[in-house]
């Protein structure tokens, strides 16, 4: 089959590679319809994310029909049309039964590497480097699939595939973002990013009774499509950031902050210049620009939601902050196996259309451009659906 | 001052090599425990049995049951190497505890004890694993026991816990990848 693989730093490509078979029971083969590019793809492709080696197949968003399944999955069929939330999560477990599928314990075969890291190790995930398990990715024309009989989420036929594609990811992913800021009637919630999952916050936001979404980037299209939501919108080159949202809270700050951006953002100034020499120096692992604005900005005891993905120590955080001013801070990988079914109900009633944020279609051999384009943000590029098949 | 502080790192340094050269000539422990989603006689009921116990441990390449009711081991040590040893079971308490040692013709000597204690419901049930391992003979046992030994068994705990609580082990062995560089593929052994 061909699948898209890391080649090193800024270097995916195309290769041909084995088909994948079944290795365990509870696996299933899942043959690739739609996958996408996601954000978090990008730490990868930049090499931000440590244990990432020359050959490791990408992708952690997708869905398809299945072609194979293990002796011990009876809730799948050949011939079932799925998608599949991105960490890999058994059912069974401590964390699995709490409902935080993004701990699972007894999916990351590498969990001794991320403990060093970490501390304790989280579930491992789909084509997301070998301390999160090494697992084989998405962007692919198959893929192996473990825990089948927990993870993949049956379709109805009458939704496409770029509808419910996203319940792998990066709609749970803002959904959760929004969810765990806790919104009361009345609130204002601030979006840091306004790439996808950013987006998907800003729905998620109003869904979940916002009054009002401030919505933070520096892209043109993505502020224009964050406006279609129905998002106040400030470019972050042009105002200064924190000014503006005391302003428009009379002072207190948002009720919320949800930081989409995660390890490589982009900080005007001196400030944004800080973190660049300390990540080259290696002197600290990721920017975490958005972080500091983010809790300066929130009002007191408001809640820091971060969906932006961050891997290792960051530096002069405003930790003192978070204490004095009784700011919650909630994050984690998302749980997706707790949002698909709710969200696909979501979609079949008509309240949300993820396909909104669909900007490109590529097709296998044109990913390797897609992710430059998607990196440099380049041509309105906001989210890339790769066709295996096309 | 900064020449005194590196004085008496220095010194410092020598001290701890010194206390440890004594406690060489002594036994050496480790220590692993996790919480596991059964009950405390299933766990028994798998560790107490050679057979199924070496069919879920990563590092046992085989074991066979003498007429004394003793258990042949072999096992790999992280640089590959295979060890044998003969375990002797010292204490037994059905649902609770086993505790062994190595007769004293085997290779990589040493004494251990395994307890299951139930937690509350949602804990499962605790299991810990203390290992003593006689430091004295010297080479087999160093790599066997290296400073790897106690990360090899908490792994080992780890795939005990995936196959009790999933029926089977997470993997990535034999799956495709692209084309490896070779320091990938050597880290990333299996995989085809």
């Amino acid at each position: 089959m061909k699948a898209v693989c890391w080649q090193g730093i800024h270097e995916v490509g195309v290769e041909d590679v084995p088909d994948p078979h079944l290795i365990n029971p509870r696996d299933a083969i899942i043959k690739v319809t739609s996958s996408a590019i996601c954000g978090s793809d990008l730490h990868l492709y930049d090499g931000y994310i440590p244990l990432v080696y020359r050959g490791d197949i990408l992708g952690h968003e997708f869905m398809g029909e299945v072609v194979e399944i293990g002796s011990a999955v009876t809730n799948l069929a050949v011939g079932d049309r799925v998608v599949v939330p991105f960490p890999i999560a058994c059912g069974n477990c401590f964390f699995c039964a709490r409902e935080m599928f993004s701990l699972c314990e007894n999916s990351n075969p590498n969990a001794h590497l991320a403990e060093k890291l970490w501390g304790h190790s989280p579930a491992g995930l789909f084509g997301y480097s070998h301390l999160l398990g090494g697992y084989a990715g998405g962007q692919a024309q198959y893929v192996r699939v473990p825990f089948a009989d927990v993870g993949p989420v049956k379709v109805p036929p009458e939704l496409t595939d770029e509808q419910v594609l996203f319940l792998s990811d990066i709609f749970p992913t803002g959904y959760m973002a929004a969810e765990n800021c806790n919104i009361q009637p009345g609130d204002t919630v601030a979006v840091w990013g306004c790439g996808p999952v950013g987006q998907f916050a800003i729905k998620s936001a109003f869904l979940l009774g916002a009054e009002r979404v401030v919505a933070i980037d520096r892209f043109p299209e993505r502020l224009t499509m964050a406006e279609g939501s129905g998002a106040h919108t400030l470019h972050y080159e042009e105002v200064d950031i924190l000014d503006a949202l005391r302003e428009m809270t009379g002072g207190r700050g948002p009720d919320s902050c949800i930081d989409a951006v995660g390890m490589e953002a982009h900080m005007p100034g001196l400030h944004g210049m800080y973190d660049k020499v300390k990540t080259t120096l290696r002197m600290e692992t990721d920017r975490p620009g958005v972080l500091r604005q983010a809790v300066t900005a929130c009002r007191n005891g408001g809640t820091l939601s971060v969906p932006g993905v961050y891997g290792g120590v960051i530096d002069k955080v405003p930790f003192g902050a978070i204490v004095n001013r009784a700011i919650t801070v909630k994050t984690g990988q998302t749980h997706v196996h707790h949002y698909t079914r709710p969200l696909l109900e979501r979609i079949q009633r008509g309240e949300i259309d993820p396909s909104f944020v669909v900007t490109h279609r590529v097709a296998l051999d044109d990913v390797p451009e897609a992710y430059e384009t998607f990196r440099d943000k380049e041509d309105g590029c906001i989210k890339v659906v790769v066709r295996p098949w096309a | 001052a900064a020449l005194a502080l590196g004085a008496y790192a220095v010194r410092r340094y020598y001290a701890s090599r010194e206390e440890e050269a004594l406690a060489g000539d002594s036994m050496r422990r480790m220590t692993a425990s996790l919480a596991i989603q059964t009950a405390p006689r299933a766990l028994y009921d798998l560790v107490a049995n050679p057979e199924r116990l070496a069919s879920v441990l990563e590092s046992v390449e085989s074991v066979t049951r003498s007429d004394q009711g003793t258990s042949r081991w072999t096992v790999r040590s992280a640089t590959g190497a295979a060890i044998q040893f003969e375990v002797e079971i010292v204490d037994d308490a059905p649902g609770s505890l086993i505790a062994w040692r190595t007769t004293p013709e085997s290779q990589a000597g040493h004494h251990g004890v395994i307890t299951f204690e139930s937690g509350d419901k949602s804990h499962g049930t605790i299991v810990h694993v203390e290992i003593e391992q006689d430091m004295e003979e010297g080479g087999v046992l160093r790599r066997f026991f290296g400073a790897s030994a106690e990360s090899q068994l908490r792994k080992e705990l780890k795939r005990l816990k995936q196959f009790v609580e999933t029926g089977e082990l997470a993997t990535t062995r034999g799956q495709a990848t692209g084309g490896r560089s070779l320091i990938g593929s050597a880290l990333t052994r299996g995989e085809t």
